[in-house]
């Protein structure tokens, strides 16, 4: 049972944060089209399923604030509260602390912290605002929220889950043959009572009662899956001797109010009763006793009795209530069938579990091939051509089920910028593009944090404000543009925006005076903007005076190094800002291209290798001397990776040259032996070797051997640094010479 | 309905056995009421009850309001199956002291 719940738990929660983000954009959604009906029920339906399936995984903080959302919702969907932007500002702030709240029942907090309290009766306090009839009497009462209690004011439910009945036998049910006790027994049968409470106040002493009167009542708690009417069949015979209320789970504590009227005892008296058979909590009856103190509700109860037109309209009320929850329940149950036909969920553990499975498997066929390639039987060539093809096939489905769209991320940005613009008087568009774009789920993950920054930091450093951007004959409105595209074996993240750019020669300045830079050192664009994501410069409180950037552009590209991925930030000053981030679309399978270098074997991922040629005897000398290759014409910086890994030379005299590519760079990588295309799964070295300059993983082979991955982008960077300094000393020499 | 009486310490036992039900009420009510006048505590023993309805249990009620009302103990003793199921639909088991 309890791995039930924990489960169901887990399914909360991940349900309940997907949610959320709808709610998030459908309030954004709404901001722009206020009079949107469909997102107004999509809103409502997000907020309706929090709060349902917070109330059966136990979280009651969540369950408790959240209906009071809905019912603010439930007004607005139905038209009695129109769509402002004031509204959706108190929305988003309560999606906000729903999210806070969900946060705290996942960390099993039973009470609020204070400052969450707080916050919580003051959105209460503004709900209570819209809610119109008992708006003053909530006011009053939202105050006593502030002791720190979840539970909310006026047309706020009570958290019980149970039906509650209560009765008063008529006087003379005794003596015309009924008894109360088979009627009880009959509505146990429907369900559970879960408290009753028998009321014997009105019984006069001793000396006037008469024994064959009823005097008695009873508070029920009961809980079924019957409905009103079927509860208030059980008491079809007695209806007309008895006074009869039935109230449906978690009906308002106004109605409760009404029933404390209606009744003939004591309204302490019953408030206690009621809180002790469990219907309502201490707090809910405060708050119920406060109402009825206000005035209006109580001015028509003075006498004390029961009115008739009042316990109708209740009734009718409560009728409605029900009859909206039974529909809105089918809805559910429609939409939850359509969309688990499309979509299932599943243990991303399991995934990895599959993947690392389908990583052996590619090893094992890797191994086969090898003895058929040793056996040369033409069937079983054939045979395990045809297995190579499906292992591959698997491979890459496999893969693919752990693509997801870049999207949902982007579109959390909507609510940044939104924020950001409302916060520092700024018009900014966000643009979205290539949101269909898929990356494995992992680095989708660890992507968010990285991009969030760079996206707040755009909206606030980058874009200027209106008054700012026509004086500098730009539009008002500023935008940002997130585009996601696929290149080379990478994904591409951009995020651009048309604001105030960065000032080189400002960077360069502090880069000097921080000893990172050398006056007088020939940097390219790309190196002095790369300087803003070194760790020093970012946290210096002047570059952001300056510049407007760098707050934290270290943990962004640390960040982004993790997932052997790269940035790289363009900019033109008063024009605008390019952040460009390289992903690898997986971190666990790659297509290489296996090389040889002094009998060990490297990998290169495929992606990136562009040709291989062969270097003739006398290009090599030529080339010694250069420091370049000539590629067709095109001069290409090169390393021997037998020098680079410090093998000794052999002296062959036949040397291959694989050009790679990263970015937009292109290199050469001198090996001795071209060993063609393999598929390889990524195991990464440990912690050991986590510094190891050029290498980023290894692999086994089929043959059981390992084989070292390179890692391109290190080698490229190496590459073109050492040509750049080797390739000024040669020229100075060939002038020279 | 069948009672007795026996009085031992200021404790009045009544036994009742039998319906405890609306036909009997007027009498059970007197029953309960003389006893209660006539110790400091007034035990009542429902094992011999065949049946009891809601006349019963509220008598029951008035006699242990009455009890209170005076200053005086109050315990069913003794519990027979009937009664106690008639009992339990009011949820009065607590407050008829039954152990």
């Amino acid at each position: 049972m309890e791995i039930d719940l924990s489960q169901a738990r887990q399914t909360f929660i991940t349900e309940a944060r997907e949610l959320l983000q709808d709610i998030e954009n459908s309030l954004l959604r709404l901001e722009k089209n206020p009079r949107d009906d469909d997102t107004v029920n999509t809103l409502f339906r997000a907020v309706h399923t929090i709060k349902g399936s917070s109330g059966i995984v136990g979280m009651d903080i969540v369950e408790g604030f959240t209906h009071f959302v809905e019912n603010l919702l439930m007004k607005v969907r139905d038209g009695d509260i129109p769509v402002t932007n004031s509204i959706i500002e108190l929305l988003l702030e309560s999606r906000d602390h729903i999210v806070e709240l969900v946060d705290l029942a996942v960390a099993d907090a039973r009470a609020l912290p204070r400052d969450v309290s707080g916050r919580q009766a003051v959105l209460l306090e503004r709900f209570d605002a819209y809610l119109d009839q008992q708006a003053k009497a909530a006011a009053a009462a939202s105050s006593a929220v502030e002791a720190g209690d979840a539970t909310g004011a006026v047309g706020q439910a009570v958290s019980t889950d149970a039906w509650h009945i209560s009765l008063r036998f008529g006087a003379d049910l005794l003596r015309s043959g009924m008894d109360p006790i088979s009627f009880l027994n009959y509505l146990s049968k429907l369900g559970a009572v879960v408290s009753m409470l028998t009321i014997y106040d009105s019984m006069p002493p001793a000396s006037g009662m008469d024994p064959e009167s009823c005097y008695l009542g009873v508070e029920i708690g009961f809980k079924t899956d019957f409905d009103k009417k079927a509860i208030e069949d059980v008491f079809e015979f007695i209806r007309d001797d008895c006074r009869i209320h039935i109230l449906p789970p978690h009906s308002r504590i106004g109605s409760y109010v009404e029933l404390i009227k209606a009744l003939p005892e004591d309204a302490a008296l019953l408030g206690e009763l009621l809180v002790k058979g469990g219907a309502l909590t201490q707090a809910e009856l405060d708050e119920a006793l406060k109402l009825q103190t206000a005035s209006g509700v109580s001015a028509l109860h003075d006498e004390g009795k029961p009115l008739i037109g009042e316990i109708l309209v209740n009734k009718g009320m409560v009728a409605h209530e029900v009859v909206d929850a039974a529909l809105e329940k089918q809805k559910e149950t429609l939409k939850h069938k359509s969309k688990e036909a499309l979509t299932i969920r599943i243990d991303a553990a399991r995934l990895d579990a599959l993947v690392n499975m389908v990583g052996e498997l590619v090893i094992a066929n890797a191994n086969i091939n090898q003895h058929v390639e040793r056996l040369q039987d033409p069937s079983l060539m054939e045979s395990a051509a045809i297995m190579m093809r499906l292992v591959e096939e698997v491979r890459e489905t496999t893969m693919r089920t752990r693509m997801v769209p870049i999207g949902e991320t982007f579109s959390r940005f909507n609510r940044v910028v939104r924020d950001i613009s409302r916060d520092f008087n700024k018009e900014i568009d966000l643009v979205i593009t290539g949101a269909d774009t898929e990356l494995d789920k992992t680095v989708v993950e660890k992507i968010a944090d990285p991009l969030m920054h760079l996206v707040r930091n755009a909206a606030d450093h980058g874009i200027e404000r209106p008054g700012d951007r026509t004086a500098a004959g730009k539009p008002a409105k500023g935008r940002i543009r997130l585009h996601a595209y696929h290149d080379a074996g990478s994904i591409v993240i951009e995020i651009a925006d048309d604001g105030k750019g960065l000032n080189k020669d400002r960077i360069l300045d502090k880069a000097v005076s921080l000893g990172l830079a050398v006056p007088g050192q020939t940097l390219t664009d790309g190196d002095i903007y790369g300087l803003i994501f070194e760790p020093g410069f970012s946290t210096a409180s002047e570059v952001t005076k300056l510049s407007g950037r760098g707050v934290g552009m270290d943990v962004v590209r640390r960040n982004i190094d993790a997932l052997r991925g790269s940035v790289a930030l363009d900019s033109v000053e008063g024009r605008g800002t390019t952040v460009r981030i390289r992903l690898p679309l997986t971190l666990a399978i790659i297509d290489g291209f296996m090389v040889e270098v002094s009998e060990s074997s490297y990998v290169i991922p495929l992606d990136m290798v562009v040709e291989c040629v062969e270097m003739p005897g006398a290009e090599r000398i030529a080339a010694r001397e250069r420091g370049y290759i000539n590629l067709r014409g095109e001069a290409l910086p090169y390393i021997r990776l037998r020098t680079f890994f410090g093998e000794s030379a052999k002296g062959d005299l036949y040397e291959s040259i694989v050009i790679v590519k990263y970015g937009e760079t292109k290199v050469g990588l001198v090996v001795d032996f071209l060993q063609g295309e393999v598929q390889t799964v990524i195991k990464s070295l440990g912690a050991v070797y986590r510094n190891l300059h050029g290498i980023s993983g290894a692999t086994i082979m089929g043959n059981g051997t390992v084989a070292l991955i390179l890692d391109i982008p290190t080698l490229v960077e190496t590459v073109v640094k050492y040509a750049h300094e080797s390739g000024q000393a040669s020229t100075r020499a060939e002038r020279t010479g | 309905m069948d009672f007795n009486v026996k009085k031992t310490d200021g404790v009045v036992n009544i036994s009742f056995a039998g319906e405890f039900t609306i036909y009997a009420a007027a009498d059970i009510k007197a029953r309960l009421v003389e006893s209660l006048g006539q110790g400091r505590m007034l035990d009542v023993d429902l094992e011999g009850v065949t049946e009891m309805d809601t006349s019963g249990v509220q008598l029951l009620i008035l006699a242990r309001r009455e009890a209170d009302m005076l200053g005086k103990g109050f315990r069913v003793s003794r519990c027979g199956e009937a009664a106690a199921a008639a009992i339990d639909v009011y949820n009065l088991r607590e407050f008829f002291n039954i152990s």
